[in-house]
C-alpha cells in the first residue's frame, strides 16, 4: 500500500531515497501501472517529473531525450520525425493511445523494456541509455539489458540516439490497433556506398524483453543489401529468435512472424 | 412513408443529451447520501465447492465494519435472478448465498462498511473453509457417464434433469427432417461453436438502497427490468411489493446484462437490517465473471435442398453452456431456433433440438441478440455451403428461400420463449430490398470469388441475412401515462427503460406526433415504480413496437379529451378537429392553443384532468430485417484479417428517430464486429477467468473500426405504432456469419470457432 | 496539497494512494467515470495543464499545483462548448458513459489541430472504448465540430 508520495527534484535526492529505502521505493516517470498495481513490498513512490529531466535536444551527432520526456513530446519532436527513416514517430504512433502517450515517460519504458514498443526501435537505432547510479554513466542500450543493469538501482536519465544518416523500419503485429503486440521488430541499417556498415535487427514481445538478432545482423554486415541477403538474414531470425507461448500467440505463430516481419522491415529499409 | 409525419421520422436531439455531455451526477454510482455504507463482494476462489465453515467475527470487529452477510444469515428462499415476467421461465436455482459455490466468483461473502477501503479489508479477515469439489468445465464433462452433479440442491424447481446437469431442453418438430435429408438432392452439414464473451457496458453493475421517509425500500439501480426487480427483491427479501419503491437513473450500458435481478437483493438487504442507505458498486474484473455472459453455445446445422435450390429440410441442434445456474439458459437457446429457422420457412422438415447445459463457469444472461447470434452462424454459412454444393450464388439461393411478407413459418408456432410461440403471418418485410440495396452498395456481382490479390493481401467478399423480433407477443406488457399542463406541454410516464438507447426520445416523440406538438412539450419521466405505469422493461427489441403502441393509444386517447374540450370551446363537432403546432384546429380555420384548452379543463368549466394510461401487448412479434456484407482483405503470410468495407441494410420499419436508428445498428454492429474476431473469456483449468480486465479482453476500439455504412430501408409495419417496429439488438448477429463467409471466399477455408483471430487463420492456411 | 480544477483552486488533504479519479469524485466531479479500474478504458479522461491523461491511474499527488479541466468545465452553465453541441446534433451520445472521456480527448485534438482527418480523429480516441455508438456518430460530432469551430474563429 502506497504510504509515501515524494517529488524529488534531483536525481541525486532520488537515488539516495531509492538506495535507502531499497524495494520499498519506486521510481515514476509518469507511469501508471505503478499507482494501480503496486507490488506489496512498495510503500514509496518517488516522482521525477519535477527533477528537471524532461527536455528534448539535438546537436550535431545526436538527439538527446530526458528521461521524463513523455512518449507525446518525443512525438511533437519534429526531428525525432526525420532521423533513422522517421521510424521514432511512425513506431509511436502505434503506442497505446494519446491518453497513454501523454502520461507515459521515456524512462519509465527504458527502466522496465519489457511490454513496450519504443524499446525494440531504441535498440535498433543503437541509443545509449544514460543513468545515475551514484555518478552519471552512459552506456548502449543492449548491453544495459544483456548486463542486467536495468535491474540494479539507478535512476534513468536520459536516452541518446545517434544521428548519422542510418535507415530503419518497424513493425508491430497485433490482435487489434489498440493492443501490446504479439510481436514486434524494428531494424536499423547504415550504408557505406551500396555495402552494409553496420545492423540491428530486434525482436520484442517476444513475449519477453526485446533482444537483437546477432546471427540474423551478421548476415547483412560487410554485404550489398539485395533481396537475397534480406530474405536470409530473415530466415536466420526466424531460426535464432528464443519465442514462447502466451494469451497473445504462440510460440510456433512468433517464430513465423519473426521471418515476416524482419523481411518486411529490411525491405523498407532499403535505400 | 415517413413523410407522413411531422415529428416522427425527425432525427432528434435525444432529450436527456444534455446532461450526460455536461457530466451531470446522473448515474446510480454518483449518488452519494449522508451515513452511506459501501459494500464489497468476497468470491469463492473455486470453481465447484461446498462451504464447510464460515467465520466472520474477526471482519466484524473491524472499525467501521456494520455488518456482514452470508448464507448464514441470509434468506434461503430459491429464486431466478432472470429479469422475465412472471411465472420466469427460468429455473429457481439461485440463492442470496449458497452454501455451495458453483463458479469462480460465486458469492460467499459481503460485507458492508463505512467506506470501500475498509469493506475490501475485512474480507481478508473472512474465514472460510471448503471442501473442493470436481470442476465441470465444459459441456462435454457435464454430460458425461457419472458427471458431478453442479446442482444437487433439494429445493430447487424447474431444472428439467438436475443430476445429468440439464438445465432446460426444447424441441419442436415438424414433418420428418432425416427422411428429408436422406433424399435430398444436396444436403450439408455444419457445427459452430460460440465462444464466452461478455457486455462489456462502460458501467458496470451498481446498485444503492435506502429507507425513504417512510421507511419504504428505495432500491436506485442500473437495471433494464426496474418493475421485475421490484416483484422478485420482495419475494427473496419478504418485503410487500408495495414497500419497495425502485428508480432506474441514466444507466452506462447494458446490452442485457442488467436484465437481471443481480445485485438489488445485496443492497436491500442491507439497508433493510441496518436503516442506512448504501451502495454496491462491480468491479470490471466482477463485470466479467460474476455478472452474466454471452451463452457459449455448439450449435449443428443440417440442410437439405432439391435440385432447384429450394430447401425442403432444416435440422437446427443447439448444446448451451448456461454455466453455474440457469437464468434464460431455455429462452436463449429456444430463441437460437425460433429467430432463425422462420427466415427459411418454406421448407416443409424442420426440426430444431436443444439443451442447457450447466457447468462450473461464468453465468450466461440474456446478451443483445439473445441466442439469434449464436445459431444464426451455422445456419448461414450452411446456406453458402449448400450454395457452393449447387453451384448457385449464394445470394440466389437466399432469395429464392428467404420469407416474405405475407407468409408465415411453422416455427412462430412451434417455438416460443421455452414454450410454445404464438403463429403470425409477416407483414411489412424489406428483406429483399436489404439483400439488393447491400449487394449493390459492396459491390457482389463484381467481388465475389475474384479473390483479388494486392501484395500478399487477397480479398474476399461474404454476406448473411438476418430477422429478429419486436417484443414477445401475449408476454410483453407495456403501459404509458400522459397528462396534460396548464400551459399545453404534457408529462409523459412510462416504465419503459432507457439504457442509452433513447427510448425517453423515440416515445416522446410519438406522443409529440400524435398530441401535435413539438418533442419539448412532452416532459419524460420513466422508471420508477411509484410513478410510471407497468413495463416488462427493456428486452427483446420490444420498447419502440411495444412501449411505443402503448404511448400512442394514449396520447390518442388524450388526444380525445382535448378534442371534445376544444369542442365545446369552439361549438364544432370533436371529429371535425384536428391537432397541429400546439393548437386545436377547426375546418374553418379557428383554433385556440393547447394551453387554452388545458386552462378551461382545469380552472374553468367541467374541470377535469386531460390525461389517460394506456396499456399494449402485442400480438404479434414483427421481425426487423437485416442484410449484411463485407468485403475482407486476408494478409495470407500472417493470416491477418482486415474488413476493407461493410455494409448493412436494415428494416425496422418506420424509424421513429433515424440517427438513433442507425445509431442502435453501427454499436449493435461494432459489438458483433468485437465477437467475431477479438472478444473471448479466457479461462484455466481451475476455471478461472484469465483475462476479466479491458486490456486483455479485447473490444473494438475507435481505430479498429472498418468503414461502415448503415442503411436504413423503409417499409411501414401495419401492426406497429406510425409503422415501427425494432432494431435494437438484429445488427450483433451479422458479423460471424458474414465474416465466417468471407472468409471462406477468400482462402477456401471455413472457420467454425470465433473469434477469427489472425493466428487461428493462418493455421487454417497452413492445412 | 493545492491544485486548480476548471478554474476553481482547491486546497486538500490526499491520501498518496488516492487517485485523481477518486479525488475528484469526492471533490464532486462526478462527470469523471471509473470504467474500467486499469487505465484501459479511457472513461476517466481529464486534462493537466492541457494534456488529456486517465486519471484512474495517475496518483492524485502527482496533480499537486497543476490545473485540471473536467467534463464539467467545458462551455459554461449557458452555453455548451462546440464540441458538447456537436457531439448531441450527431448521435454521438447513446448511454452517455464513456462520453465525457471522448470530450476531453477531442477537446486536446481540437485544440491543437484545427483540420483533423477521420484517421486523426480515431487515433485522438483510440484510448476512450465505448459499447454503445460504433464510434461511427462520436468520428462524425469532432469532424462537425472542428468545423464549427474553424468557422466561428474564421478560417
Amino acid at each position: 500500500m502506497i504510504t509515501e508520495y515524494v517529488h524529488s527534484d534531483s536525481v541525486e535526492e532520488a537515488y539516495g531515497l531509492l538506495t535507502s529505502l531499497g524495494s520499498r521505493a519506486r521510481l515514476m516517470g509518469g507511469g501508471t501501472d505503478l499507482s494501480l498495481h503496486p507490488p506489496t513490498e512498495v510503500d514509496t513512490l518517488i516522482d521525477l517529473s519535477r527533477a528537471s529531466l524532461g527536455g528534448i535536444s539535438r546537436d550535431d551527432g545526436a538527439i538527446t531525450i530526458g528521461a521524463t520526456a513523455t512518449l507525446t513530446e518525443m512525438l511533437e519532436y519534429e526531428p525525432l520525425g526525420s532521423v533513422w527513416s522517421g521510424v521514432v514517430h511512425a513506431m509511436l504512433r502505434r503506442v497505446a493511445s494519446p491518453l497513454h502517450r501523454n502520461a507515459a515517460s521515456i524512462g519509465g519504458h527504458l527502466a522496465r523494456g519489457r511490454l513496450s514498443d519504443v524499446v525494440p526501435v531504441m535498440l535498433a537505432i543503437d541509443a545509449s541509455v544514460r543513468f545515475y547510479d551514484g555518478a552519471p554513466r552512459q552506456m548502449p542500450l543492449g548491453e544495459f539489458y544483456a548486463t542486467r543493469r536495468n535491474r540494479r538501482p539507478l535512476v534513468v536519465t536520459g536516452v541518446e540516439i545517434p544521428v548519422d544518416g542510418g535507415r530503419a523500419a518497424f513493425r508491430k503485429f497485433a490482435r487489434t490497433t489498440y493492443d501490446l503486440a504479439i510481436l514486434n521488430v524494428a531494424c536499423g541499417v547504415r550504408f557505406e556506398d551500396a555495402v552494409v556498415s553496420s545492423a540491428r535487427i530486434v525482436v520484442g514481445e517476444r513475449p519477453s524483453l526485446a533482444v537483437e538478432l546477432g546471427d540474423a545482423s551478421e548476415v547483412l554486415v560487410g554485404q550489398p543489401f539485395d533481396e537475397a541477403s534480406i530474405v536470409r538474414a530473415a530466415r536466420v531470425a526466424r531460426d535464432t529468435v528464443d519465442v514462447r507461448s502466451d494469451p497473445r500467440g504462440s510460440a510456433e505463430y512468433r517464430r513465423h512472424l519473426t521471418e515476416v516481419l524482419v523481411r518486411r522491415c529490411l525491405l523498407e529499409v532499403t535505400p | 412513408m415517413a413523410d407522413q409525419f411531422v415529428v416522427v421520422g425527425q432525427s432528434e436531439r435525444r432529450v436527456d443529451g444534455r446532461a450526460l455531455v455536461t457530466g451531470k451526477p446522473v448515474f446510480t454510482g454518483d449518488l452519494d447520501l449522508p451515513g452511506m455504507l459501501h459494500l464489497a463482494m468476497l468470491g469463492s476462489p473455486h470453481a465447484h465447492a461446498r462451504i464447510t465453515s464460515i467465520s466472520t467475527e474477526r471482519a466484524e470487529e473491524l472499525e467501521g465494519v456494520e455488518l456482514v452477510l452470508t448464507h448464514v444469515n441470509t434468506p434461503t428462499v430459491r429464486y431466478t435472478t432472470a429479469g422475465q415476467g412472471h411465472p420466469e421461465p427460468s429455473p429457481y436455482d439461485s440463492r442470496m448465498f449458497d452454501p455451495k459455490v458453483r463458479f469462480v466468483g460465486d458469492r460467499v461473502a459481503v460485507v458492508a462498511a463505512t467506506s470501500k477501503e475498509i469493506a475490501e479489508h475485512a474480507l481478508e479477515l473472512i474465514e472460510v473453509e471448503y471442501e473442493p469439489l470436481t470442476p465441470v468445465l465444459s459441456i462435454d464433462d457435464a454430460l458425461a457417464e457419472g458427471a458431478p452433479v453442479i446442482h444437487d440442491e433439494t429445493d430447487a424447481s424447474g431444472i428439467w434433469d438436475a443430476e445429468h446437469n440439464i438445465a432446460g431442453v426444447v424441441e419442436a418438430d415438424v414433418g420428418d427432417v432425416d427422411a428429408a435429408i436422406e433424399s435430398a438432392f444436396a444436403s450439408v452439414e455444419f457445427t459452430g461453436e460460440t465462444q464466452y464473451a461478455q457486455h462489456v457496458p462502460l458501467e458496470p453493475h451498481v446498485s444503492v438502497a435506502y429507507l425513504d421517509d417512510n421507511g419504504r425500500l428505495v432500491l436506485y439501480t442500473s437495471t433494464q427490468v426496474p418493475f421485475h426487480v421490484r416483484r422478485i427483491i420482495a419475494r427473496v427479501l419478504d418485503i410487500p411489493a408495495g414497500q419497495i419503491r425502485v428508480i432506474k437513473p441514466r444507466i452506462g450500458g447494458g446490452f442485457g446484462v442488467k436484465q437481471e435481478i443481480l445485485i438489488e437483493d445485496l443492497v436491500g438487504l442491507v439497508t433493510y437490517r441496518t436503516g442506512r442507505p448504501c451502495k454496491l458498486e462491480y468491479t470490471r474484473a466482477e463485470e466479467f465473471y460474476a455478472s452474466r455472459t454471452r451463452h457459449p453455445m455448439r450449435v449443428t446445422v443440417r440442410l437439405g435442398a432439391d435440385e432447384d435450390g429450394r430447401l425442403t429440410a432444416v435440422h437446427m441442434n443447439a448444446l448451451e453452456n448456461t454455466g453455474a445456474y440457469g437464468a434464460h439458459n431455455l429462452t436463449v437457446v429456444s430463441n437460437a431456433g425460433s429467430k432463425t429457422l422462420p427466415m427459411y420457412n418454406k421448407a416443409p422438415n424442420v426440426r430444431f433440438t436443444a439443451k442447457g447445459i450447466y457447468t462450473n463457469l461464468p453465468v450466461g444472461g440474456a446478451y443483445r441478440g439473445y441466442g439469434a447470434t449464436q445459431g444464426i452462424f451455422p445456419l448461414e454459412v450452411g446456406i453458402d455451403m449448400l450454395a457452393e454444393k449447387l453451384g448457385m450464388d449464394p445470394l440466389e439461393l437466399r432469395r429464392l428461400n428467404h420469407i416474405r411478407s405475407g407468409e408465415t413459418s411453422p416455427i412462430f408456432e412451434e417455438l416460443g420463449e421455452g414454450r410454445k410461440g404464438v403463429p403470425q403471418t409477416i407483414g411489412s418485410c424489406g428483406l429483399e430490398r436489404c439483400i439488393d440495396i447491400g449487394a449493390e452498395r459492396i459491390g457482389w456481382a463484381a467481388k465475389r470469388g475474384t479473390r483479388l490479390r494486392e501484395g500478399p493481401w487477397v480479398h474476399g467478399i461474404g454476406m448473411s441475412i438476418h430477422m429478429q423480433g419486436s417484443g414477445i407477443p401475449a408476454i410483453d406488457m407495456a403501459a404509458a401515462t400522459i397528462k396534460m399542463n396548464d400551459d399545453g406541454s404534457f408529462n409523459l410516464l412510462i416504465g419503459a427503460t432507457d439504457l442509452g438507447t433513447g427510448s425517453d426520445t423515440v416515445l416522446a416523440q410519438m406522443a409529440a406526433e400524435v398530441l401535435g406538438v413539438t418533442l419539448d412539450d412532452i416532459i419524460v419521466l420513466s422508471s420508477d415504480t411509484d410513478v410510471t405505469p407497468f413495463d416488462v422493461g427493456a428486452y427483446a427489441s420490444s420498447t419502440t413496437y411495444v412501449s411505443g403502441s402503448a404511448v400512442v393509444r394514449a396520447a390518442t386517447d388524450v388526444k380525445g379529451q382535448i378534442t371534445a374540450v376544444a369542442a365545446a370551446m369552439l361549438r364544432v363537432d370533436a371529429d371535425e378537429l384536428e391537432l397541429g403546432d400546439g393548437r386545436v384546429i377547426a375546418e374553418d380555420g379557428r383554433s385556440v392553443t393547447l394551453a387554452d384548452v388545458a386552462l378551461r379543463s382545469l380552472y374553468g368549466v367541467d374541470q377535469f384532468q386531460i390525461g389517460a394510461t394506456a396499456s399494449f401487448v402485442g400480438d404479434v412479434s414483427p421481425p426487423p430485417f437485416l442484410a449484411s456484407f463485407a468485403e475482407i482483405a486476408i494478409d495470407t503470410e500472417t493470416g491477418e484479417l482486415r474488413i476493407v468495407d461493410y455494409v448493412a441494410a436494415v428494416d425496422c420499419g418506420t424509424a421513429i428517430n433515424p440517427r438513433l436508428a442507425e445509431g442502435q445498428a453501427e454499436g449493435a454492429l461494432a459489438n458483433g464486429i468485437g465477437y467475431a474476431l477479438m472478444e473471448e473469456m479466457r479461462f484455466d483449468t481451475y476455471g478461472r477467468m484469465r483475462n476479466p480486465d479491458l486490456g486483455r479482453y479485447k473490444i473494438p476500439a475507435a481505430t479498429d473500426m472498418p468503414p461502415l455504412e448503415v442503411i436504413l430501408v423503409d417499409t411501414y409495419e401495419e401492426t406497429g405504432p406510425m409503422g415501427a417496429k425494432s432494431i435494437a439488438e438484429i445488427g450483433i448477429n451479422a458479423p460471424i456469419p458474414t465474416l465466417a463467409n468471407a472468409i471462406y471466399d477468400a482462402i477456401g477455408v471455413r472457420l467454425t470457432h470465433p473469434p477469427f483471430t489472425s493466428e487461428k487463420i493462418w493455421r487454417a492456411m497452413q492445412g | 496539497m493545492n491544485l486548480t480544477v476548471n478554474g476553481a483552486a482547491f486546497d486538500v488533504e490526499v491520501k498518496a494512494s488516492e487517485s485523481l479519479l477518486d479525488l475528484l469524485r469526492r471533490l464532486g466531479f462526478k462527470g469523471v467515470k471509473n470504467g474500467c479500474d486499469n487505465g484501459d478504458c479511457g472513461a476517466c479522461a481529464v486534462l493537466i495543464d492541457g494534456r488529456a491523461v486517465t486519471s484512474c491511474d495517475y496518483p492524485a499527488p502527482a496533480a499537486a499545483d497543476t490545473s485540471i479541466l473536467t467534463v464539467e468545465g467545458l462551455g459554461t452553465e449557458g452555453e455548451l462548448h462546440p464540441i458538447q453541441a456537436a457531439f448531441l446534433d450527431a448521435g454521438g451520445v447513446q448511454c452517455g458513459f464513456c462520453t465525457p472521456g471522448m470530450l476531453i480527448s477531442a477537446y486536446e485534438l481540437l485544440n491543437r489541430v484545427s483540420e483533423p482527418s477521420e484517421d486523426e480523429i480515431r487515433e485522438a480516441l483510440r484510448g476512450n472504448l465505448c459499447r454503445c455508438t460504433g464510434y461511427v456518430k462520436p468520428v462524425e460530432a469532432i469532424s462537425i465540430a472542428a468545423a464549427r469551430m474553424r468557422e466561428a474563429t474564421g478560417g
